[in-house]
């Protein structure tokens, strides 16, 4: 099913208005509706066929952003959005959401979530939909049509809405963080029992760090920081990349040209890397490998002139290419996938070409 | 939270408005294209109103919405599953590549299968046999869904024959003995009955290919393209059930002499038909090839003729 014209742009521009509001209030996004004058969206004289087809597709796509991976602030905003067309369709009897099987957990979550936090009026608003029936509980998220498709479109929703998906606070959670003080602490006392003296543990018996579980804490709030800050760079780069148009150096032609340099020196490089290696007479004469890779906007680590350095800076060049892939990722969408591939194929190449060299020496 | 009750009233538009009038000064990209297309419109056709496809879609779809049985036995249960099928039609012609005709009807869980058996409508079931050129009168007799009951569902590796009728025989059979000769890599495949079970009791995969084949040969792909709970909203009456709620619709042929009535008798080898085969309504088609007293003129060979359109 295509998406009617101009109707994920709108949805789109109301939910950022309103994350960009940062509150997560009722009358907000009812003032941002009112403005926009949103119900209006079902005006026009469209036929009731083609209206409740319509009146499908949008709360479809409303539903998308009301399900995790995205953020709280857009899915309560979903959540709005939601109720807010389901009341103002004009379809007679009312189109319903369509909720499927998998999904229930999590948005009963969430409404659990919502209760404690205390925003009352979002889970009112749910309480609202619930009881109006206005759910159609369903095995399967959209219904199914077939035709043949030509061209399979995925509808791409806006990547800055996603939850930034932190792989290391999903591993350590603030439970096990509770955890770690609770045993912690637990260990200190049981150690101040068995010690003599009973208010301080035996120096002997010192084997851990007191404070390591701070020191946790804080590496991850790092992180989560970091992570913060690179979205933001990738944001207004992106910002200034729609701005500047003319042949002037826009950041988009600089990250452009870097990519198609770094992109030109890792194929030399794949080339060069192939360092034959000289019998231990001519150790003195061997040839060292030198990096001649473009500076790219994401700091890669120069290569070491050293060769005994040659295995350490590789792994660390791997980190930081999936970085640099993510960047070309986001700054060009489509098209470029062919350039994002080879740095991976370049590093695990530039690993195996000198090892059997050396093998054939010996 | 009473203040939040009239938050409801916050969304509605502050005077009266035209839901078909669009505002001009708005800013939703979605109204700014259907103007433009609604003033194209505007200016090139003369009569705008929906077409008769489209209205009959509609219709058929909003039809049983609502609907509550007379009887109350009859109401359906509320846990009770909703199941959406597509019964696609079974002759593949060169114009349906994109786009094949189906039939969407709406089955409830607990329904046995022999219900949907039953009603599934397919035109071969209407086809009557036999060349009757000199018996035109003794034509509507034998139908083959009377004379050839036998039909099977396959879900998942079962075969479930009709044998509600004593000379039902048993399709699947063939196909079985087949499998099992040699090893064709498709498993064990079982044979059950039909009207023992209901549609609780399959597991089903959404979207995946079934078959349902009746008259021997006539085989249709079934799918199931939506599972949900039922809703107050849907038609509660039993009785209803299975409902169909898309039907294709097809052009049907009509009589060559004539050119209004749908064919009923096709002809070849006549000579009075200027094509090879030739179409004719039952009207036309005596008054050429009979005479007064019915007696056949001519040699040629007819047959009656079910159109697929019959079912429009």
């Amino acid at each position: 099913m295509s998406c009617p014209p101009g109707l994920q742009q709108d949805c789109e521009r109301l939910l950022d208005d309103f994350q960009a509001t940062d509150s997560i209030r009722f009358e907000t996004f009812a003032q941002l509706w009112r403005q926009r004058r949103f119900h209006s969206i079902f005006h026009g004289k469209i036929r009731p066929l083609e209206l409740n087809k319509f009146t499908k597709k949008a709360l479809d796509l409303a539903r998308q952003y009301f399900l995790p991976p995205y953020t709280f602030q857009i899915r309560v905003g979903a959540l709005y959005l939601l109720y807010g067309l389901y009341n103002t369709q004009l379809c007679q009897p009312k189109q319903k959401i369509r909720i499927s099987l998998r999904d229930w957990p999590e948005v009963q979550k969430f409404q659990q979530d919502l209760v404690n936090a205390q925003h009352y009026d979002a889970a009112y608003v749910y309480r609202k939909l619930r009881l109006a029936k206005a759910f159609h509980f369903t095995a399967m998220p959209k219904l199914l049509s077939y035709r043949v498709k030509k061209r399979v479109e995925e509808p791409e929703l806006k990547e800055e809405f996603r939850e930034l998906s932190n792989r290391v606070s999903s591993v350590i959670t603030s439970d096990t963080l509770e955890e770690f003080m609770n045993v912690h602490n637990h260990y200190q006392k049981m150690k101040c029992m068995i010690s003599t003296d009973k208010s301080q543990p035996d120096k002997a018996l010192s084997l851990v760090k007191n404070d390591f579980v701070i020191g946790v804490k804080n590496i991850i709030l790092e992180y989560q920081q970091w992570q913060q800050e690179k979205m933001n760079q990738l944001l207004t780069s992106k910002e200034n990349e729609k701005s500047t148009e003319k042949p002037d150096e826009g950041n988009s032609q600089e990250s452009e040209g870097s990519e198609r340099a770094s992109a030109l020196a890792k194929i030399k490089q794949k080339s060069y890397a192939a360092v034959a290696e000289v019998s231990k007479s001519r150790r003195h004469r061997q040839v060292k490998l030198e990096s001649s890779e473009s500076g790219s906007d994401q700091g890669k680590l120069a290569f070491p002139k050293d060769k005994r350095n040659q295995k350490r800076p590789q792994p660390t060049r791997k980190r930081s290419s999936p970085a640099s892939r993510g960047v070309i990722k986001k700054e060009t969408i489509s098209g470029n996938r062919k350039l994002s591939v080879i740095p991976e194929e370049d590093s695990s190449s530039e690993e195996e070409v000198p090892r059997p060299k050396r093998r054939r020496r010996r | 939270m009473r203040r939040l009750l009239c938050i409801d009233m916050l969304k509605s538009p502050d005077g009266e408005e035209d839901p078909e009038v669009i505002p001009e000064d708005t800013t939703l990209e979605t109204l700014r294209i259907r103007k433009k297309a609604l003033d194209k419109r505007e200016e090139s056709i003369i009569i705008d109103r929906p077409c008769r496809t489209e209205t009959f879609i509609y219709e058929m779809e909003s039809q049983p919405v609502g609907k509550r049985p007379n009887n109350p036995e009859d109401l359906v249960e509320e846990g009770d599953l909703l199941l959406t099928l597509n019964i696609y039609c079974p002759v593949i012609f060169e114009k349906h590549k994109e786009n094949k005709p189906y039939q969407t009807v709406l089955v409830l869980g607990s329904q046995k299968l022999t219900e949907l058996r039953d009603s599934i409508s397919c035109v071969s079931d209407l086809q009557i046999g036999g060349e009757f050129s000199s018996q035109p009168d003794q034509a509507p007799d034998h139908i083959s869904k009377d004379l050839y009951k036998a039909a099977f569902f396959y879900f998942e590796g079962v075969f479930y024959n009709d044998k509600r009728h004593p000379e039902c025989r048993d399709l699947s059979r063939t196909v079985i003995e087949w499998s099992k000769s040699h090893d064709r890599g498709y498993g064990n495949l079982q044979a059950v009955n039909m009207e023992g079970y209901t549609f609780n009791d399959l597991s089903l995969k959404i979207g995946f290919p079934y078959l349902y084949c009746h008259q021997g040969d006539c085989e249709h792909i079934v799918t199931i393209t939506d599972i949900r709970l039922i809703h107050r909203d849907d038609c509660l009456d039993r009785t209803r059930y299975p409902l169909l709620i898309k039907k294709p619709w097809l052009y049907t042929r009509k009589c060559f002499v004539c050119k209004m009535y749908i064919a009923r008798w096709v002809t070849n080898e006549d000579s009075f038909a200027p094509e090879d085969p030739c179409f004719f309504c039952d009207v036309c088609f005596r008054m050429l090839h009979y005479d007064a007293e019915g007696n056949k003129l001519g040699e040629f060979l007819a047959y009656p003729y079910v159109d697929p359109g019959t079912f429009n």
